[in-house]
């Protein structure tokens, strides 16, 4: 008798503190919150995606405004707006993330950029800073240490090392960086990271499961490792239960736009231009 | 003295090299000690005041100490020569130039940048970007080969480099450049052409999309005597 009252409390109280919408194939923890670097509390926005009843693809936010490469500076705010006006997207639930990092125009990639088996740019072999201190794993070869990649054979998503990517293997590819954890949920961030760099607002794309993929978009800023172990922790535990994550381009870049039931909600600023996005798109 | 200050002081001297236990003996060492003080200790500090309170008066909102401050921080940066230090990098550069192009094989596959290099002249080309881009929604660019040779610089006639993507090279023309290829070139021609060309493989590879290329030239007042 205790459990299913203790149950019955539990699921009264959690709403309360956690807003939860959900819409048959993603879910939103609007207010989750972790413990950041030196004490502080690090508010979160949580999407979860059901790949079983969603599709996910990377996009290149110039083709995908219908423009060319170096004429566009679109945000995810912009994109949104851009997308909402194309018959594909209108009328329709959708969720765009925003990507990876620019190159030297706001809206080329840096790294590889594979759209539905077309290759819009390859691979950075840009080598990991010396400052970063680094797992050894081919993790941390390159500086834009890994690769969302849905694979070409099985059409399931992961985060290859970006220094073992195949030309080819992917039928969508993005690449960034770093890797905060490897599969499976093994900490790639060094502990001396929160000395080393400055903290920042972030978006990182994590795998849950082969069918579940989830978004993590900080509202304040902070370092990866704080931001690591409570992703890498089981769900049980208070955590997200990802096997493996992938930091996406942040600061005032980062953001999510869910085009829901009712008008668009954006999570996080979303103003800075950026080059790729990744949209989820019900099947 | 106290009776630890002195254990102390003999401990020093027993640990101090034999020509300082010279000076001790010969009874020198106070004006050793006075030497270290204004030949090691005071320059710095007086330098470490001096700039603590030029920093204090910068934030005192007086007209005459504001002067003050202002003619202070002149005979300093004179007589250190600070703006010939900070100038002095830049003084030997005859011109600068920045470039940016995109070479595409049926559109531009070279692009010439027009220079004015007289032979034994320093120079130094820097290349930062090498890259492929697609240009539309249709391209797929070549990524299986994309550690191919993509594009040849030359200078005049002479190919001096040829780049791979994500090259990220400098090219120096200097002593060592000059020595092995001034040959090529009149003692009064002006070198007058720096070209960037997709390479024949690129062109073959290279079924859409662009190579973009960014860098800089830097040509120095510098004429290279030969040896």
């Amino acid at each position: 008798m205790r459990t299913p009252a203790l149950v019955l409390i539990v699921s009264l109280i959690v709403p309360m503190h956690q807003p939860t919408f959900a819409a048959g194939w993603w879910s939103l923890e609007d207010r989750r919150m972790f413990p950041g670097s030196g004490g502080s509390t690090v508010r979160v926005s949580v999407v979860t995606i059901d790949l079983r009843q969603a599709n996910l693809r990377g996009v290149s936010v110039p083709f995908a405004a219908r423009s060319s490469v170096g004429s566009t500076e679109l945000s995810v705010r912009g994109l949104a707006q851009a997308l909402l006006k194309q018959p594909r997207y209108r009328g329709k639930e959708w969720i765009l993330v925003n990507g990876g990092f620019s190159s030297y125009r706001v809206d080329v990639p840096l790294g590889l950029l594979v759209v539905d088996g077309k290759v819009y740019s390859t691979l950075s072999k840009e080598k990991t800073r010396r400052t970063q201190e680094v797992s050894g794993s081919d993790y941390s070869q390159l500086r834009w240490s890994g690769v969302l990649c849905q694979r070409t054979a099985t059409s399931n998503w992961e985060i290859v090392p970006a220094a073992r990517y195949t030309p080819g293997s992917c039928r969508h590819a993005l690449q960034a960086g770093p890797v905060p954890i490897e599969p499976i949920s093994r900490m790639a961030i060094g502990s001396s990271e929160p000395k080393l760099e400055k903290p920042y607002v972030r978006t990182v794309i994590c795998i849950a499961s082969e069918s579940r993929i989830k978004v993590a978009t900080t509202r304040d800023a902070t370092h990866l490792l704080p931001m690591a172990i409570w992703m890498s922790r089981p769900e049980a535990s208070g955590g997200l239960g990802c096997r493996a994550a992938l930091n996406l381009s942040g600061d005032s870049s980062s953001g999510v736009v869910i085009n829901g039931a009712k008008s668009p909600t954006l999570i996080g600023e979303g103003s800075f231009p950026l080059p790729t996005a990744l949209v989820f798109e019900a099947k | 003295m106290s009776k630890l200050a002195r254990q102390i002081l003999e401990v020093l001297k027993t640990l101090a090299p034999d020509s300082v236990k010279q000076i001790i003996e010969k009874g020198l060492l106070r004006a050793l000690v006075i030497l270290v003080v204004v030949t090691v200790v005071l320059p710095p500090a007086i330098v470490l005041l001096a700039a603590y309170w030029l920093k204090a008066l910068g934030g005192i909102d007086n007209k005459a100490v504001t002067a003050f401050r202002s003619a202070y921080l002149e005979v300093i940066e004179d007589g250190f020569s600070i703006e010939e230090v900070a100038t002095r990098s830049n003084v030997r550069l005859d011109y600068f130039q920045l470039f940016e192009y995109d070479l595409s094989p049926r559109q531009m596959p070279v692009k010439e940048l027009r220079l004015s290099l007289e032979p034994r002249q320093k120079a130094a080309i820097q290349l930062r970007t090498v890259t492929f881009k697609a240009l539309d929604a249709t391209c797929s660019l070549p990524e299986a080969e994309a550690d191919v040779e993509l594009v040849t610089v030359s200078l005049g006639d002479r190919p001096i480099r040829t780049l791979r993507q994500d090259s990220d090279a400098t090219i120096d023309i200097g002593r060592p450049w000059w020595r092995d290829n001034a040959d090529q070139f009149g003692d009064d021609d002006l070198v007058q052409r720096l070209s960037f060309r997709l390479t024949q493989r690129a062109r073959e590879i290279l079924t859409c999309g662009s190579v973009h290329l960014e860098g800089s030239v830097q040509v120095f007042k510098d004429l290279l005597t030969g040896e």
